[in-house]
């Protein structure tokens, strides 16, 4: 061990850094990944300073509807992204590049709507030298205006960030350009405003899992019940849930379309998102989704399976598989999106 | 000014820090091993409430020093220019190349052996407590252990492997 003076300098050091990662946690959600988002929302830690407001009218347009909207930037996971931006991140993966970095989950973030307007609460992180950045929108498929609200924020550790209000007046395909310190490195990508979201592509948005990129026949709910998910990490975090896999194996039993999630986290704390439904015809389809494991496969593989097998109680509650083991699988293979 | 401290926390400070330490030293080299441990001790502070009760606590801090050293491994490595060489002595080269051999076969292991692997040969846990820790049975780690020894033999060769081993 140490000398004494050098012990007590890295005890100190761990009790700052501790510190001021809990106060990082009590502002923000349980999920990483949508926590700068939703810090946003809150605006608590907003600096008062005036704002930046930008209006834009946009000339209606012949461009007929994608039938994908969201158009997103190459991610960068924050282990490849510069330290300042992965701290500020939390971990998460962002996009972005040079000065100007938002957070990959909030193009997943739902506007609100409210009195007429469409509002989504958006989180940009500008690097030194701190300043705001100027957002234009416009909508692909049709009219519609755009407005920006644009102000300082100050996470508690000191960290300097944008939070940004964006207004649109229609729903649909809108295109939103963010300029910063170099214009010619503008940050763009398409977001669906107003689109519905069913319960299933809410929760794997949670975990993570980029809907529109995902085999249909995995994420698309259907006319399927969904039964939840569960989530398995080593610790206190796992939590079976019991009324979900009551509801899945009900479905199952009585040949009627479900769906149930299981999340589990590797070592490096990538989610592995793993979806069984059960078949009208009592079949289980089995979907893998190892595209966040970075030592993985990165790809959705399907299987479909002939029985499920139940276990009658389970003395180890962490065991995910209890209750769930699909057997009879044919081999596994890759599902594309 | 100093911060408000914790009694068990600073009572468990020298166990954890040095396990930290172990592993980080292990995966990352001796230059980075004590900064990734004091970064891994104030990751154990910020969950402390929850931590200090669970009866696998060195193996959370192995885990996560684990990790944490990995990834600073991982971005030293490419933060160095392509084919620099420097004035390091041969035993001190011979050292580091060992360490990305070793790292770069952990990092090809199926998951479960990969953790395996860094409970049982980095953080020096008992095959019980690497089962604990997983979730698995005592049987199924010796399993897993074998296989991924086997498999990191195959890619380096047994001498390398026993360094780890060793």
């Amino acid at each position: 061990m140490q000398s004494p003076d050098r012990r007590e300098e890295l005890l100190e050091r761990a009790y700052r850094r501790g510190y001021a990662l809990r106060r990082r946690r009590q502002w923000t959600t349980t999920l990483a990944t949508l926590a700068v988002v939703v810090i946003v929302g809150t605006g608590v830690f907003a600096v008062a300073r005036p704002s930046d407001d930008h209006t834009l009218s946009v000339v209606p347009t012949t461009t007929t509807a994608p039938t994908t909207c969201l158009v997103v930037p190459p991610v960068t996971q924050a282990v490849d992204a510069p330290r300042d931006v992965a701290d500020w991140s939390i971990g998460a993966p962002v996009v972005g590049s040079a000065h100007l970095w938002t957070a990959r989950s909030a193009l997943d973030v739902q506007a609100v709507h409210d009195s007429n307007v469409w509002r989504l609460k958006f989180p940009w992180f500008t690097r030194l030298p701190f300043g705001l950045p100027q957002i234009d929108g416009r909508r692909i498929d049709g009219p519609g205006t755009f407005h920006s609200d644009v102000n300082k924020a100050t996470s508690p550790d000191g960290t300097d960030w944008v939070a940004s209000s964006l207004e649109f007046s229609e729903p649909g395909c809108w295109e939103i350009t963010a300029r910063y310190y170099d214009p010619t490195l503008p940050l763009t990508f398409r977001v669906e405003i107003g689109a519905k979201e069913t319960a299933l592509e809410h929760a794997l948005r949670r975990f993570g899992v980029v809907v529109n990129a995902a085999p249909p026949s995995a994420v698309d709910l259907g006319d399927a019940k969904f039964c939840g998910t569960e989530t398995r990490s080593v610790g206190p975090e796992s939590a079976v849930n019991e009324a979900g896999r009551r509801c899945f194996r009900e479905a199952f039993d009585t040949h009627r379309p479900a769906v149930f999630v299981m999340v589990e986290y590797t070592v490096e704390g990538d989610p592995i998102v793993t979806i069984y439904r059960s078949q009208a015809d009592g079949a289980i389809d089995k979907f893998v989704d190892s595209t966040q494991d970075k030592f993985g496969q990165r790809d959705w593989q399907g299987a479909t399976c002939g029985r499920l097998a139940i276990a009658s109680s389970s003395s180890s509650p962490n065991i995910v598989s209890y209750g769930f083991a699909a057997k009879d699988c044919s081999p596994f293979t890759t599902v594309s999106g | 000014m100093t911060v408000r401290h914790d009694e068990s926390f600073d009572d468990a400070f020298d166990g954890l820090f040095a396990v930290a330490e172990r592993v980080a030293r292990r995966v990352a080299g001796p230059s980075d091993a004590e900064d990734v441990a004091a970064e891994v001790m104030g990751r154990a502070f910020a969950r402390w409430s929850r931590l200090k009760s669970l009866p696998y606590l060195e193996a959370w801090v192995a885990r996560v020093a684990f990790n944490e050293a990995l990834d600073v491994f991982t971005r030293n490595r490419r933060r160095q220019p392509a084919g620099a060489t420097g004035p390091v002595d041969r035993d001190a080269g011979d050292d580091i190349a060992m360490r990305i051999a070793l790292n770069e076969a952990l990092a090809k292991l199926p998951r479960r052996q990969r953790e395996v692997v860094a409970l049982r040969y980095l953080a020096d846990l008992s095959e019980a407590d690497t089962a604990t820790t997983l979730g698995l049975t005592v049987g199924s780690v010796k399993q897993h252990c074998r296989r991924a020894l086997q498999a990191m033999r195959e890619r380096l060769g047994a001498d390398c492997v026993f360094e780890l081993e060793g």
